[in-house]
């Protein structure tokens, strides 16, 4: 017979983690002391719930709002990722926001929907309004609210006995001094039992044990500082953790700090000194484009992007992204290429099905367009049938059919409330009408639910202004002109009411 | 010219400013910025514009768009804004806070570098360096701290570390010794300025309050500022002027306001006014009020043509830009105030003249009615206030008349009156301490009305006045003196000698100079006090010189009741009027000396002071302290402890930092949505975790203060242990013990303590 603790760790290497921690449950009823298989089993729960904490790591609302790491509260443009919404046409590069929409934050929409590409708040923002502005309803506040809750917990439960390791009962010194139990246990605390307190001060001891100086602890040392909100020592410890030995998780996790201290260019100057270590990583290429593309350099996003491909020719985000910036800078065909490579390699989601549909819809090959929004409708769940409708809507209205343009909207609404391009658009549709009234209802409802879109401000300032409702229609375009400051047609009211009311 | 005299601007921010942390900048190496830190731990920036086409003197408000913010969230101690990088005219802005410093780059939002200081940061220079092993083409940033200074680059880097005897309170960077290289003026708050070298000591010189603030002026001129309110200007190490007011000078500033290419100092104080004074003489030039204390002062470049304005700004805020007179400003804004000059100098000339004239009548008048025919005698008769030289130890007035003293003509004395002047040493009885007396006598029955003795830091406020009471006058008087440090003191005394019933007095003046060890008392050889056995430490000094030279240190440097003679080798031990703790050396024939005692600083005084009399540049010394080597073993260790503790605790600050966030979240959600319930609920929690959170705060701020100051006591052990040696080796004591202290070897430390290595 196999001897159980090298099946269990046979059942690790295969990923089954379920049956490597029956296996080593059994040896340590056995032997309570066995410190093998209590390694094992930590380590085979910890990957079960194990995420690239980098990857997701993202501000909640909470450290959105209540930002405190922040040093420049009004940057020069193209040097911070929280200020400049829109900027002018002299500094940009790419589409401008009548083309590319933008996300609550300001930035361009981005290729693909990852943690902190929709960030709800931008700087100056009250907490009632990033709270009325949150982008899903779906997801309860206590997700957004910054707090890393505990997930683990079901896994748990199976075996049996209540948690497999007591937190507060652990002598963090003992198991410090043992660096094969104080790793395992390390990450058991900080990606299971989301402990970052106890888990900090385990790697403080170890830290401190282990000679030579481990990067590894440093670099633990700094993700614990990152999730306890201070930036600032988490730097000191990656910096250290360089100095020990240059790894490529440590270039990402200092580019993450600098971006959270919103200092995107000194994030990008870490990610070229990784780069001369690790040539062409994609990993830190990835930063690099991510932070470009918020910067609204997008030529340059899209030059990194591209050279991610190279490097992975089946890198999803780099995909999605150029399919997306080839969209909007009017080539639907070159865009439609991308999308349907990502469709290849098998993503089969509604929003590629739009994406698709829509390239197809504007590059003329109306007999796919249909096709793929029926396709898109079939597969596409509550959080996404909303924006599934609404861009059929966008369809109908190019075909002129604005009756089946306003159910579209009607159904958008339906599905998602606070869905505000649609309240917007159907203003339009009722404008068409005539119907002044109403129109501005939904303009207003638009405008409530997403102040960052100017769209909304310079249709209810026209109506305003064809009303003769003068000095509203002033008050309103300027603030259209805050969100953007380059709208040729928002200009031109604005001129010309200050003109007249110079005159008067 | 009609813009001399006045302001060009003046801005109203609408901001509150600090005091002492205003700055300019060019950060985009186009505009200049003004920079200063205001309310709620942000940093303003201001573009300065010259204004075009307004009239001089105007008053706007600050424009909001053109004001930005920088939050850095920590309470601000300084700021300063310098070019870091040697092809750029780019400048950087450091900021100082109680816990770190970081440079930033303003252009890029983009840090430079930032880096923990645990002990604060006093303040903070750029520019560049002579004297480091970097090189001096290099600008550095140097961070004064609790009784360090450090240096960084642009990347940085350590490229410098010294420790000082007490805070920091000033750093400058000027050509000290002319050598094209720039060496480092630092102010601490032990009343000392030294002059630093890389990381060598090249000068020093004593004043008499902490220092505020350095400024250097041209060449190797500064000027500085102190606590107590006084001023002044030195030229190397030599003391151009001084002047004291009650209030205190917030900022002072080099700035060529009369355009003759010399730049006057601009000193802004705490009542508000501002003043502009000349470098050589301390002359005021131009005078202005500001209606509230002042805040800060710089130059700027507001137009990038080379022309510096004066930037000036207070403490609400108010901002006044002065620009330079043109050439022939400087004797149109004079003009007014020479003549009012003279007239007042000839109204005290002539006041002065009446006050004699009176004199020359009442004396003759008493002359007259003892009839007798001497005329000349009353030449002598001068008023108090007009002096008239006598060296006492020289001899005689040396004037010749024969007033004879049964005249006792009013305020006359007899030609021949001598004072007299001796040091002594007064162990002191019950009810005083010990001390150091300076006994006045004169040879006849005239008598001491009142003795004023001038001297830096012996007395508060550096002036004595020994007035006795009228019926208690006698020809002998004696004034305790007790220097608190071990240094050359020169004492300007002033003696008013006269009759009891006299009204008039003669002035003698005399400078006498206190010994370097004067508060040491020598005990006879042989009767050794009970006491000597327990001195333990000591420092044994290998110079090869023979004792003939020592026993003259001994005759210039300690207060001896006689004076050494040639000896080969011999044995000395003195004790102390301060803590009556012994002070002992043993001199060898080879000239080896060995000095006992317990106390470091005093050892490392007489090291110093017996290096510099027999001009020794370099000198390692083998030493033993171990009071003072067990207490710094005590405090690494604290230390250790206490970092560790801190560190849980800002862990727990920062997780529950974090718990009131989210709760607030949840708190302000259920608002939204009119759930009053939850939101007591959520607020409730909410209050706990805050209450908490303080308390941890409060713990982990008096945590910090200990850490802060057994840090600084390390600083000073180290200073000490250095202060041990000279030249070389000293600069070796302090990167060596650096070294050791950072990675916690406290048996190297030790050993750098005795043998000055490790």
């Amino acid at each position: 017979m196999m001897d159980p603790f090298y099946l269990a760790i046979l059942r690790y290497r295969q990923r089954q983690f379920d049956e490597c921690i029956t296996l080593c449950t059994d040896v340590l009823r056995k032997n309570p002391l066995d410190q093998a298989a209590w390694s094992l089993k930590t380590r085979a729960l910890t990957e079960q719930v194990r995420v690239d904490y980098l990857e997701i790591f993202e501000d909640g609302i909470a450290e959105a709002v209540f930002n405190e790491d922040t040093i420049a509260t009004a940057a020069r443009p193209g040097t911070s990722l929280r200020t400049g919404t829109a900027r002018l046409s002299a500094s940009r590069d790419g589409p401008s926001p009548a083309i590319r929409p933008v996300t609550q934050s300001g930035r361009p929409l981005s290729g693909v929907l990852r943690p902190g590409s929709s960030a709800s708040a931008r700087p100056g923002t009250s907490l009632d309004q990033a709270l009325k502005a949150r982008a899903t309803t779906a997801r309860p506040i206590s997700a957004s609210a910054g707090r890393h809750v505990r997930l683990g917990t079901a896994s748990m439960v199976t075996s049996g006995e209540g948690p497999f390791i007591n937190v507060s009962r652990l002598n963090m010194q003992k198991y410090a001094t043992h660096d094969g139990l104080a790793k395992p246990l390390f990450e058991y605390l900080f990606y299971l039992e989301n402990d970052t307190k106890h888990a900090l001060e385990l790697a403080t001891l170890a830290s401190k044990n282990c000679s030579p100086r481990d990067w590894w602890w440093q670099v633990q040392l700094a993700l614990c500082w990152l999730r306890l909100g201070q930036p600032r020592n988490a730097e000191k410890h990656f910096r250290m953790a360089l100095l020990i030995e240059p790894m490529l998780i440590t270039y990402v996790g200092l580019a993450k700090v600098y971006v959270k201290m919103d200092q995107p260019l000194a994030a990008i100057e870490v990610c070229e000194k990784g780069l001369e270590k690790f040539p062409l990583d994609v990993s830190l290429l990835t930063e690099m484009a991510r932070i470009q593309e918020g910067l609204q350099n997008m030529s340059i996003s899209v030059k990194l992007y591209r050279d991610i491909l190279s490097q992975d020719s089946s890198n999803i985000e780099a995909i999605a992204c150029i399919g997306m910036h080839h969209f909007y800078t009017d080539q639907p065909e070159v865009a439609l290429r991308f999308y349907r490579r990502l469709l290849q390699m098998g993503v089969y989601t509604a929003e590629l099905f739009v994406n698709l549909g829509l390239c197809c819809f504007y590059s003329q090959q109306y007999d796919m367009t249909l096709n793929c929004f029926q396709r898109a409708l079939q597969i596409a769940g509550n959080d996404c049938i909303a924006d599934v409708w609404y861009n059929l809507g966008q369809i109908a209205m190019g075909l002129s059919d604005t009756t089946w343009a306003s159910q579209c909207f009607r159904l958008a609404i339906s599905s998602d409330n606070n869905h505000a391009e649609a309240y917007n658009n159907l203003g339009v549709l009722e404008a068409r009408k005539g119907r002044n009234d109403q129109s501005v209802a939904f303009f207003q409802t638009s405008m409530t639910l997403a102040p960052h879109l100017f769209e909304p401000l310079y249709n209810q300032a026209k109506i305003a202004d064809s009303i003769g409702d003068l000095q509203n229609s002033y008050l309103i375009v300027q603030r259209a002109l805050e969100n953007y400051p380059d709208h040729a047609d928002s200009k031109q009211l604005f001129d010309k009411l200050k003109k007249y009311f110079e005159t008067m | 010219m009609s813009d001399t005299g006045s302001s060009l601007l003046t801005i109203k921010l609408g901001h509150k400013i600090l005091p002492g942390r205003v700055t300019v900048g060019a950060y985009d190496a186009k505009h200049s910025y003004l920079t200063a830190a205001t309310h709620g731990e942000r940093i303003l920036l201001l573009p300065l514009k010259k204004p075009t086409g307004t009239p001089t003197g105007k008053t706007v408000e600050a424009h909001s768009d053109d004001l930005t913010f920088l939050n850095i969230d920590q309470p601000i101690t300084c700021i300063s804004a310098g070019q870091m990088q040697k092809n750029s005219d780019r400048s950087h802005l450091f900021v100082g806070t109680m816990s770190n410093v970081f440079g930033y780059d303003v252009e890029n939002n983009k840090d430079l570098f930032f880096k923990e200081i645990s002990d604060g940061v006093n303040t903070i220079v750029t520019g560049s360096l002579g004297g480091l092993e970097s090189g001096s083409d290099n600008p550095i940033a140097v961070v004064g701290g609790n009784c360090t200074l450090q240096g960084f680059d642009a990347e940085g880097n350590d490229c410098l570390w010294t420790v000082t005897g007490d805070n920091v309170g000033a750093i400058a960077f000027l050509d000290f010794d002319g050598d094209g290289d720039n060496e480092m003026i630092v102010g601490s708050d032990d009343f000392d300025i030294r002059i630093f070298k890389g990381d060598q000591i090249i000068g020093e010189t004593s004043e008499t309050d902490a220092i505020s603030a350095i400024a250097p002026m041209q060449g190797n001129v500064f000027s500085y500022a102190l606590v107590n309110g006084t001023i002044g200007v030195y030229e190397k190490l030599q003391r151009l002027w001084r002047i004291k007011s009650k209030n205190h000078a917030v900022a002072i500033c080099a700035f060529d306001f009369d355009g003759d290419g010399i730049p006057e100092l601009v000193t802004g104080w705490s009542n508000g006014k501002l003043d502009i004074r000349n470098v050589r003489n301390g002359e005021v030039l131009f005078k202005d009020n500001f209606s509230n204390p002042l805040a800060g002062i710089c130059t700027a470049d507001l137009q990038l043509d080379g022309r510096l304005y004066l930037v000036c700004c207070d403490v609400e805020g108010e901002v006044r830009i002065y620009q330079p007179s043109s050439h022939d400003g400087r004797i149109l804004y004079i003009s007014p105030n020479v003549e009012q000059e003279a007239i007042r100098e000839l109204s005290v000339k002539k006041h002065h003249l009446l006050l004699e004239l009176r004199n020359y009548d009442s004396s003759n008048a008493s002359l007259a009615s003892t009839n007798t025919t001497s005329t000349s005698s009353s030449a002598t008769s001068v008023l108090t206030n007009t002096s008239k030289k006598l060296l006492s130890l020289k001899g005689s007035s040396g004037k010749s008349e024969t007033a004879e003293p049964q005249q006792k003509p009013i305020g006359a004395i007899p030609a021949k009156t001598q004072l007299h002047t001796a040091f002594s040493i007064n162990m002191g009885s019950n009810d005083k301490p010990p001390h150091i007396e300076i006994t006045l006598s004169t040879n006849n029955e005239t008598v001491i009305r009142s003795v004023l003795i001038f001297a830096e830091g012996i007395f508060q406020g550096e002036c004595h006045v020994v007035q006795p009471k009228a019926n208690q006058l006698e020809s002998k008087i004696s004034v305790p003196l007790v220097p608190p440090k071990n240094v050359v003191v020169d004492l300007h005394i002033k003696v008013y000698v006269g009759y009891e019933e006299s009204k008039h007095f003669h002035v003698f003046e005399m400078t006498r100079q206190l010994p370097r060890f004067a508060m040491f008392a020598v005990c006879k050889e042989g009767s050794k006090t009970n006491g000597s056995d327990l001195v333990c430490g000591y420092v044994k000094l290998p110079i090869q010189e023979r004792p003939t030279r020592l026993c003259m240190w001994f005759n210039q440097n300690f207060l001896l009741a006689e004076e050494l003679e040639h000896r080969t080798a011999f044995n000395l031990s003195f004790v102390s009027l301060r803590n009556s703790r012994d002070l002992i050396f043993n001199v060898g024939a080879n000239g080896n000396i060995t000095v006992k005692t317990n106390d470091m600083d005093l050892a490392g005084d007489v090291v110093q002071s017996i290096c510099q009399f027999l001009n020794i540049s370099d000198l390692e010394t083998e030493a033993d302290f171990p009071d003072e080597i067990a207490q710094l073993e005590m405090l690494l260790r604290g230390i250790e402890e206490y970092q560790e503790s801190n560190e849980r605790l800002g862990a727990d600050i920062s997780d529950q930092s974090g718990v009131i966030k989210s709760l607030l979240i949840r708190a302000e959600d259920a608002r939204l949505i009119s759930d009053i319930k939850g939101m007591r609920k959520w607020y409730m929690q909410l209050n706990e975790v805050n209450r908490a959170l303080i308390t941890q705060h409060q713990i982990r701020c008096s945590t910090n203060e200990s850490v802060a100051e057994s840090i600084k006591s390390i600083n000073q052990i180290i200073q000490k242990a250095a202060r041990l040696r000279v030249g070389r080796p000293k600069a070796n004591v302090i990167t060596a013990s650096r070294e050791a202290i950072r990675t916690k070897n406290i048996e190297a430390l030790t050993r750098i303590i005795i043998s000055g290595a490790s």
